[in-house]
Parts: structure tokens; sequence; C-alpha cells
């Protein structure tokens, strides 16, 4: 076979688990340093899936044409069925069609309700749609048929109106309407109104001007509204509901004005968010909690609070201690008022993008979780193990009790403290024989003198890597930490840069560590002396760049490995799944809010945790 | 049929036996489907992929959290509505359903499974992209790589079926098919990515 072919035979086997142990560890190493092969593996692992997906597609074509075969016999009947039916609801639908067309006035095309009066009696009717009619004994003339049958149609609504067919036009011009009415005996009774009813309609809109029309029916069957008056009773009062409202929604509209417009409208976003429908989107205490002081809500991690400032900009809201729950009803009904005039569906509630929210934090809350355990059970990012004659020994456990063997403790500055730092992706293991920490700089060694070493490492690394410093021709090695309030620069024994050293010896600073998924590494080797600063600067490598560049070097056999950390599949597993659910973030908005969706108890991880 | 013989049928490669009987859950799915602005052909497609996706869990590691009809359920429910989250840009206003729009139900499973299906959702269309690619090889040499990996027949038996002089030759043309497959992925992963 070709080379090429052959190649493919050991992926093969490789992908089958098929290779001896010897071949396996020979092929990984291969692998590691060849991404050609790596590429090469990873394509002919898809073709593969893509080989099953096949073969379970036709699987399962099979199966589903077994499924239909047994029922058949219930689809044929079905289908016959279907088509009977099918017939005769096209001969209804033609039929009906052909005698429908557009009906023109208002009183054929539908029926209302029918209510049965005994006019020699007070009646008050309260019709199915909340109208009020009062109809004083006496005021239909039944020609003494009793009882009479009143039909009664009302329309509130744009949708009423059509069905109706009722026009808002008066001469000619159009009319906004706050509702219509029509009361008549049913047809074929001759009774007529002699005196004055009373009539009271639930319009869902109230304007000052808003007068009452009657409704002649013109020859073509149109309705024309004409001989306005003003509302009332025929005296001209208004009753005491109408003029409660009235002032209500005045004061309301007075304060909105005051208060509001400068940065709100009803129909549109401004500064802030239109708020048209805005008390079908909230609750009462929570719009009054908002409008007197928005900031404790915001703290709150109330999820529409929050998502509302992000997407206006986080733009603070001003805010109204001194308005009484009073003022803000009344700012309601003229905002409840004044919505009315717009459809409910242009005002963006912001229920799709808090339903994302919601459950974007209930997810991505498990899998942080789950993440974080992962990350613990990892253990610390560096290893170190390094075996002296008789035990092993862990650098980084305080080194105190030597310290206080040679030098007396007000005589010394602190020492410095290497960070934790926890192991996501990578860790690195340090291992050698016979190897020192620094502590034994300070038993009086030959050639060792009081030095100064500092080192710098270029943000944003700092933070996130481990520096050590290895004298090899005297086997030591020690891991550094933060001189005294610094955040870039660390010192190796106390925390004013200050360790005994020999002077003249080859020495090496190296930081590890990792930054955003990848590994960082930096080294400098450099001759030691009486005082020097010196400047690491990490650069992301692979973990086979980072071995290399350590072999490079002469260490007297001290091992630095870099591999991937015990978890570091798992964790980048739910990275991808991080990833996959982060769509379901809105624009402009980081969830960053704790209220909890549905009846899940994932307490929500208001931020995402980088990888670093 | 018992959810454990079900189970067990997949892992000892009986398919079709096992899918023939899962196959008597697609009536209720179709409903879901239906019941939610989708077609039976809509139906068809998630039952599928759901299927697909059990046969892949229990050949790896599959703990049954519930019953197989729950799950499948529970998977179906998912990938409608997520299908649905990609036709339909716009839901409409209602206030009564903030929080609980249906859209968010998670239609039985746990968190643990959705999330997987999620990440399956991201290695899925990686998958559809070599299926691409295998279907857009010749027949012959689709069938060949269809029976030397689910066939259960032997090199021989193969090369004897599909008309080879030898088994040699059988081999050869298998990788020769597969490295024609690659090339074809190679182009289309390229294509997709630089789109």
């Amino acid at each position: 076979m070709r080379p090429e072919l052959d190649l493919m035979e050991r992926i093969e086997q490789y992908l089958n688990g098929e290779l001896s142990p010897d071949d396996l560890a020979a092929f990984e190493a291969q692998l590691a340093g060849d991404a050609f092969l790596r590429e090469a593996v990873q394509l002919q692992q898809d073709i593969r899936a893509g080989l099953e997906r096949a073969s379970l597609a036709s699987a399962i074509l099979g199966a589903k044409r077994r499924f239909y075969r047994r029922i058949g016999y219930r689809w044929g009947g079905f289908g016959l069925g279907l088509a009977v039916v099918g017939l005769v609801a096209v001969v209804f639908l033609t039929r009906h069609d052909r005698r429908m067309g557009i009906v023109p006035g208002v009183l054929t095309a539908t029926h209302g309700e029918v209510y049965a009066i005994d006019t020699r009696r007070d009646t008050l009717l309260c019709t199915a749609h909340g109208a009020k009619i009062h109809l004083p004994a006496g005021s239909i003339d039944a020609g003494g048929a009793e009882p009479v049958r009143l039909e009664i149609k009302e329309a509130y609504t744009i949708a009423d109106m059509l069905r109706y067919g009722l026009l808002t036009q008066s001469n000619g011009k159009p009319l906004s309407s706050g509702g219509m009415i029509d009361i008549r005996p049913v047809a074929g009774s001759s009774a007529r109104i002699v005196r004055p009813i009373g009539v009271a309609l639930p319009s869902l809109r109230m304007e000052d001007n808003m007068q009452l029309y009657k409704g002649v029916v013109d020859e073509k069957g149109k309705v024309n509204w004409t001989d306005p008056r003003p509302l009332g009773d025929s005296s001209g009062r208004l009753g005491i509901e109408d003029s409660s409202r009235r002032r209500a929604i005045a004061d309301g509209k007075r304060l909105f004005e005051t208060n509001c417009r400068s940065c709100h409208s009803i129909r549109a976003a401004v500064i802030g968010p239109a708020l048209g429908y805005i008390y079908q989107r909230r609750p009462q205490k929570w719009i009054n909690d908002f409008i007197r002081n928005n900031t404790p809500v915001l703290a709150s991690g109330d999820c529409y609070a929050r998502y509302i400032y992000n997407i206006f900009n986080k733009t603070p809201m001003n805010t109204f201690p001194n308005l009484s729950d009073r003022d803000i009803r009344n700012m309601m009904d003229y905002i409840a008022n004044e919505s009315q005039l717009i459809d409910s569906n242009r005002v963006p509630n912001y229920t799709r993008e808090l339903d994302s929210c919601r459950r974007y934090n209930r997810l991505a809350g498990a899998l942080e979780k789950n993440r974080e355990t992962l990350i613990q059970a990892n253990g610390p990012r560096t290893d170190i193990i390094l075996h002296d004659d008789t035990s092993v020994q862990v650098i980084g456990d305080a080194p105190d009790s030597i310290v206080a063997d040679t030098v007396a403790p007000s005589a010394m500055p602190a020492i410095v403290i290497p960070a934790e730092r926890p192991s996501i992706y990578y860790q690195f293991t340090v291992e050698g024989f016979g190897w020192y920490n620094v502590d034994v700089l300070l038993k009086d060694l030959p050639g060792v003198v009081p030095s100064e070493l500092r080192v710098r490492v270029t943000p944003p690394f700092a933070s996130e890597v481990n520096v050590f410093l290895v004298l090899p021709g005297r086997k030591i090695f020690s891991e550094g930490g933060f001189l005294k309030d610094s955040k870039m620069e660390f010192g190796f024994l106390t925390e004013d840069g200050q360790i005994p050293l020999p002077w003249g010896e080859q020495a090496y600073v190296f930081a590890t560590g990792e930054y955003r998924g990848k590994p960082v590494f930096a080294i400098r080797s450099f001759l030691t002396a009486r005082q020097q600063n010196i400047s690491l600067q990490p650069v992301p490598m692979t973990k086979e760049e980072i071995t290399a560049a350590i072999n490079h070097l002469d260490l007297n056999q001290l091992n630095i490995r870099v591999a991937d950390s015990r978890n570091a599949v798992r964790i980048r597993a739910i990275d991808t799944a991080l990833a996959a659910i982060a769509r379901f973030k809105p624009l402009h908005c980081d969830c960053d809010c704790g209220e909890l969706g549905g009846s899940d108890t994932v307490r929500i991880v208001a931020r995402l945790i980088m990888p670093r | 049929m018992d959810d454990q013989t079900i189970l067990e049928l997949i892992r000892t490669g009986k398919n079709d036996l096992a899918l023939n009987a899962l196959y008597r859950n697609f009536p209720a799915i179709r409903k879901l489907v239906r019941s939610r602005g989708g077609s039976t052909k809509d139906a068809e497609d998630v039952f599928q992929e759901a299927l697909m996706i059990l046969i892949g869990k229990v050949k790896k590691d599959f703990r049954l959290s519930a019953r197989l009809s729950t799950y499948l359920y529970g998977v179906c429910h998912f990938l409608w509505t997520e299908q649905l989250r990609k036709r339909r840009q716009q839901v409409p206003f209602d206030p009564q359903a903030e929080g609980a729009s249906d859209i968010t139900s998670k239609g039985g499973l746990t968190v643990t499974e959705e999330v997987d299906l999620y990440v399956h959702l991201q290695h899925e269309s990686r998958i559809r992209l070599a299926e691409q690619a295998l279907n857009e090889l010749k027949d012959r040499c689709r069938e060949l790589l269809l029976i030397f990996y689910y066939s259960r027949l032997s090199l021989k038996e193969i090369a004897a079926k599909m008309g080879f002089g030898s088994e040699n030759s059988a081999k050869n043309q298998k990788y020769k098919c597969l490295e024609a497959a690659r090339t074809r992925l190679k182009e289309l992963q390229h294509q997709t990515q630089t789109h």
C-alpha cells in the first residue's frame, strides 16, 4: 500500500484502540509534536462518526418503514375519511363564499345579546361587556306586548367595531371612539323608546373632549354619527365615577409631565424605556419601589430591573422618594389611558430576553459549579517534589522553623509567601533529587553574601504565574512571592528582596502558569550579583515548547514537566457547553442578575469565570 | 419489551430490534411536535435525531434517570424547542407568561442531560459535515465503508460480496475511499470556516 494508506491504517488502529502499549506511546508522542497528524486523526474520527450516523440513519429509516407498515391500514381508513370531509368542506366553503360578500350596515351582520324586559318597572341592565343601562318604568312603549325583547350590541375595541361593521365617521370626518352601543327591539317588534334612558359605557380610554354621538343609518346601511353633545346626564353633569377618573388622569398627567417626560414616553424608548402598558408588565409594588428609589431594586439582582438598566446604557434613573402611592396610581391611570392608543405588541416587554437569561443562568450556574469542583480536584498548579537524601520535601511549606534557627525573627523582614494558584487546564511538575530550598543559604555557606534580587513579571501575567529561582550549581530551587506592596515584583526570601547569594554563579528565574486557557512561560538565565533587577515576560506556549525550552538548559537534573491537568478534558467539555449556551445571553446583557428561573434552585454564579 | 431489554439490545448491536420497539414512542412525539406547530415530517426528523442521541449514549455510558419513553420525550421536546427557537424570532406579547413560557420548560430532563444535549448540538454540525462528505462519495465507496464498519462480515466475505479479487485489494480500496472522504471533508470544513 501507499504510505498515506499505511498511515490511515495506523490512525484507524489508534482510534480502535488496537495499538500495543509501546506503539501507542510512540504514536501519542508523534501526535504531540505533529499538527498535521493531529488534523488527520481528527478528520478520520469525524468520518467515522459520520459513518456511524449514516448507518444509524438507515437503520432508523427501516424501523420507520416497519412502523408505518404495521399501522398502515389505519392510515388508509383515516385518509379516506379525510377525503370525504375535505369534499364537504370545499362545497360548503364555496357556496358560503359566494353569498357572503361584505354586507353593508350595522344591524344585520351579527346578532347582539337579547334581553327580555318588563317595561312597567325600573330596570338596570348590566351587559356582558360591562355597560350599565338604566331603563326607567315606562321609557319603552311596546304597545302592551310584554315582555319586550331588546337586542343590545356593544363595541369598545377596534375589533368589535369591525365585527359589527360600525364605522366611526361623522359627516365624512373620522372620529376616535371610546365605545358604541346599539339598543333596539328584536326584529319584528314595534317597541319604541319614548323617554330618556341612562347608559354608562366602560370606556377603556378617556379624553377630555369626548362627546356623545347619535348613530343614523343612511340609505346604504352605513352609520353616520351625528348630533354631538357633551357627556353626562341630561343636565350635563358627569357621573361620580367619570369625574373622579378624569381628575385622577389629569393629576397623573401633570405628575408625568413634571417628573417623567424628560426621559420617558408612552410609545417609544427615549432615554429610558417606553412606559406604555408598564402596569401589565410589572407588579404595582415593583413599580412603586423602582420609581421611588431604583438603586436597591437594582442591587437586589432583580432581573427585569438589571436588564433594563443594561440596555439603557446603565443610565441611572432619578429617584422620586416623595411620590405617594396615590401619585403613582394616578400616573398609572394616565399611562393606562394613553396606552389604549397603542398596540400592546408594539411595546417591548423583554419577556423573551428575560426568559433567555433565566435559562442561561440556570444552566451556567450548574456548569460553573461543576467546573469549580473539577478545578478544586485538580490540586495545586505546580507540583514540586524535591527528594533530598532522607525525605520528600515539599517546597511552599512554611520555612519559618529553619529561619528561626539561624536569624533572630526581629532582625528579618517578613518572608515572601508564594501564592496558591489553581490548576485549570495544566499542571507543572518539578522534580529533583537532593535539592534545597533557599533557606539553606541562610546557613553561613562559604561564598554566600547578602544580596538583592527582584524579578518583575509583566502584567497581566504577574497575578497568574508562579515564579521560581534555580541555582543549579548549589542545587537550590525556590518559589518566589510578591514583594511588599507590589503586584508584579517577586522576591525569593524576604519581602524587601534581600537574599544571601553566592556571586557570579549561573542562575535561572522562570515563570509558569496559564492564561486564558493556554500555558504561559518565561525564563531568564543570569549570573548572580550583589543587586539585580530581572524582568520576565511570559508568552503563551504549547506544553511541548515549554518542555523543550527547559530541557535545553543545564538544570543539573532538575526535571520540569507540563501536562494537562487531571480534569482538563472535562473542564474543556464544560467550557464547550458554556460557550454553547452563551447564545442565550441577550444582546447587551450579561444576565448579571440573581433571580431564579422556574422551580430550579440552582444559585446563580453572577459572573462567568474566564479560563485563565 | 421493557427498557432494560431494549438497552441490552442496543449494547449488543441489535439496533434493528431495539428500534422497532423504540418506534412505538413515535405517536406521542408526533402529537407533541404537531401540537407545537410542527408537521409529521418535523416529528420524524426530531425523533430520528433523538434515537441517534439515545443510541450514541447507550454505547458510551448511560444511566437511565427515568423511563426510556420519558427520556425520549424530553429529548424530542428539547430538540423541537431548539428548532422553534431557530425558526421563530418573535415571541408574542403575553404579560402572564413571563417566567413561565413553554419555551423555557425542560420537558422532564435533568440539567445534566440538558447540558449534554447542548454539547451534542455543538458536535452535530461537525458530524453532519462528515455525513455530507460521505454522501458525496461514489455509492460503491460508501457502501464499502458501511459494510466494513457495520456489517460484521469478515474481510474475506466483504471481498467476495463486493466482487474484489482479493482481501488485500478490498482493504486497499477501503482506505482509498476513506481517503476520498477525508479529502472532501477537509474541503467542506474549509468552506464553512471561510463563510
